[in-house]
């Protein structure tokens, strides 16, 4: 369960993120729907405990994410925006350093990773070293290692960039068993097919502020058009009009 | 479910493991790790056998000799005491100015007549004293005769009932000190820069891939996402730089001083022992010196934009610090504030040790908590450098 209150962020010259609120509950998938440069990135690296915030505030499962960040990443597995991998080192070796990073036991570590190995259906590249894995295995390196801990929320940044269809589709099913997991997924997309096909609820942002909150059918009736992409359209353009 | 924050040694220990496996399979840090270390002792070798070459005489030697039929005697004791005798060219004199032979020895025809009488025979040594090249041959032939000279006295001496060490009144041992010198100065030039850059060299492999490295790669922001803080993280790769440096330091020294051990350098004069008290001051200045050469690599390596830009800086480091001890030259004789600099410091005491001097405490302390000093400036520094966003995200 994440839920974000008033998020504000600036940088030097802008302000990235201008008081987004939402909340993303457990057995739901949550898409941040928005253009590049919306604040999507931001928006997450602040949930995951990579900047600060400027104000607002965060919660993850109820502990504040803004203050005590190490135990909100205690409960937050996630895929960032950069996914670089150490090349001299085998899948399974990268799964096992974030597990023991999180503290896991040997024991449930071995059966952890086995089990995802076996999930991921990454046993044949599992012992392998990662230099020269295709962009679909070194996805499958990064979910494997961000849910070695079987994290409550998931947080992923566009996570189908880069992959072919094949592999997108499986990176789907992962989530909707997530889903069905209880667990808390959000994802942010600037792709509004993936995103009306997977999500329960959907956070526009737009210009570092939320343009509409809720479900498809919710957001189609406030735009007043069925199409989720014309939706996006004329709320982002509202939201702009009263930006300026 | 594990919802964990792990204790900082556990932590650490995660990261220093992975960091170590990582740095050990990557060739260029290997052999960084293994081959820097002994170049040096095996340089030492290579300038030990220059030197020797220069002072030993050599073992066997082969002279032009005239007139050979003359002195059966005198050229089978050459022949038994390494000379392999030549049967002279016409006009030997001629041949050595012009450099056709290098030296010749001539038996004069009188030379057995005067034996017999009992007077002195003249042999006669023709060298060119221009060409150094036979300095060694000329000292060893010359010895030779004056030794079979001697005999034949002695034995005149002893036929006629006189001991014959009673015309020896003196006996005379040339020691020649200048080749050892030169090797051990050359030593105290070589071996504590080479050991300073090692210090350097092993750890900064190791740094760099860790920090501009892993962000270059991309890789930094999937770690920093784990909950272990960024001091954690900085000390587990710090330990790591810390353990590449110190397996380089304990190659390059073990090497050094097994090289020292077996060359025979007494031939030039030269005692350089290593006892218990040697070891322990070794350690004293090599374990700060790991620890101040991690650290800045590190935090060197972590300020940079870019992999390149953080070689360059590192390589125009290790020039500044080889030119330290040039410079210090200038300042005057080492005074004990001077133990205070770090790097300069360190190459101080391995003199001092390869002096065989005894250790002064107060420059151990100075060297080692000076150095300690810096180190921890550095990692601390580094992690602050850690939280910033610019770092993680570059700039």
């Amino acid at each position: 369960m994440i839920r974000v209150t008033n998020l504000v962020k600036r940088f030097k010259h802008i302000t990235a993120v201008r008081g987004v609120s939402f909340e993303a509950g457990d057995g739901q998938i949550t898409g941040l729907l928005g253009p590049n440069g919306a604040g999507k990135t931001t928006l997450l690296r602040i949930l995951y405990g990579l900047l600060s915030a400027d104000g607002g505030a965060a919660e993850i499962d109820g502990i504040d994410a803004l203050k005590n960040s190490r135990d909100a990443q205690a409960r937050i597995g996630a895929l960032p925006d950069t996914l670089g991998l150490y090349k001299r080192l085998t899948a399974r070796e990268h799964i096992h350093y974030f597990g023991e990073l999180r503290g896991m036991s040997r024991r449930e570590l071995r059966m952890r990773t086995d089990a995802l190995i076996e999930r991921l259906d990454m046993k044949e590249i599992a012992d392998r070293r990662v230099a020269g894995f295709s962009a679909g295995e070194r996805m499958k390196v990064n979910i494997a290692r961000a849910l070695i801990h079987e994290p409550r929320n998931v947080l992923l940044d566009e996570p189908t960039n880069g992959l072919d269809i094949m592999s997108t589709r499986k990176l789907r099913e992962m989530l909707l068993t997530l889903k069905d997991e209880g667990k808390c997924v959000l994802l942010s997309s600037h792709i509004m097919q993936e995103v009306s096909a997977l999500c329960d609820r959907i956070v526009i942002i737009s210009r570092g502020r939320v343009a509409a909150f809720g479900t498809l059918e919710e957001i189609r009736a406030a735009a007043g058009t069925d199409d989720l992409e014309d939706a996006f359209v004329s709320l982002a353009k509202a939201d702009e009009e009263v930006t300026k | 479910m594990t919802t964990r924050t792990p204790s900082a040694w556990h932590s650490i220990r995660v990261i220093f493991k992975k960091e170590t496996k990582d740095g050990l399979r990557d060739w260029r840090a290997i052999l960084t790790a293994l081959l820097i270390p002994v170049m040096g002792p095996l340089m030492l070798i290579w300038m030990f056998s220059i030197f020797a070459d220069v002072s030993a005489e050599p073992e066997r030697i082969t002279v032009p000799i005239a007139g050979s039929e003359n002195a059966p005697g005198l050229i089978s004791w050459l022949e038994e005491n390494g000379t392999t005798v030549e049967t002279a060219p016409e006009n030997p004199m001629e041949r050595v100015r012009e450099s056709s032979i290098r030296m010749a020895v001539v038996i004069p025809d009188d030379y057995p007549e005067k034996i017999a009488e009992g007077k002195p025979a003249t042999i006669e040594i023709i060298t060119n004293s221009e060409d150094q090249s036979q300095l060694p041959a000329v000292s060893k032939m010359t010895r030779l005769i004056s030794a079979y000279g001697a005999q034949i006295g002695a034995l005149r001496l002893l036929a006629r009932g006189i001991n014959p060490e009673v015309a020896a009144p003196i006996a005379v041992r040339e020691v020649d000190v200048s080749e050892g010198d030169a090797f051990i100065a050359g030593i105290q030039q070589v071996v504590p820069m080479f050991v300073v850059m090692v210090a350097f060299l092993c750890s900064m492999m190791l740094a760099v891939e860790m920090t501009a490295g892993e962000r270059e790669r991309g890789s930094i922001e999937s770690l920093l996402l784990n909950p272990v803080s960024r001091r954690d993280m900085v000390l587990g790769k710090y330990s790591a730089a810390v353990a590449f440096s110190v397996a380089g330091l304990l190659l390059t020294s073990a090497g050094y001083i097994a090289v020292l051990g077996y060359l025979p350098v007494e031939e030039l004069g030269v005692s350089i022992t290593f006892d218990g008290k040697a070891l322990m001051g070794l350690t004293a200045t090599l374990l700060p010196l790991a620890f101040i050469s991690s650290g800045l690599t590190i935090l060197i390596s972590t300020l940079s934009r870019s992999l390149k830009e953080s070689q360059t800086v590192m390589s125009f480091m290790l020039i500044v610090l080889a030119m330290i001890p040039m410079f210090m030259e200038n300042v005057g004789p080492t005074r004990t504030w001077m133990y205070a600099i770090p790097s300069f410091s360190q190459q101080r005491l391995i003199i001092d040790l390869l002096n065989g001097e005894s250790p002064v405490f107060i420059h151990y302390l100075l060297s080692g908590s000076v150095s300690l000093l810096f180190s921890v400036a550095a990692v601390w520094i580094t992690t602050r450098l850690f939280h910033r966003e610019a770092f993680i995200f570059g700039r």
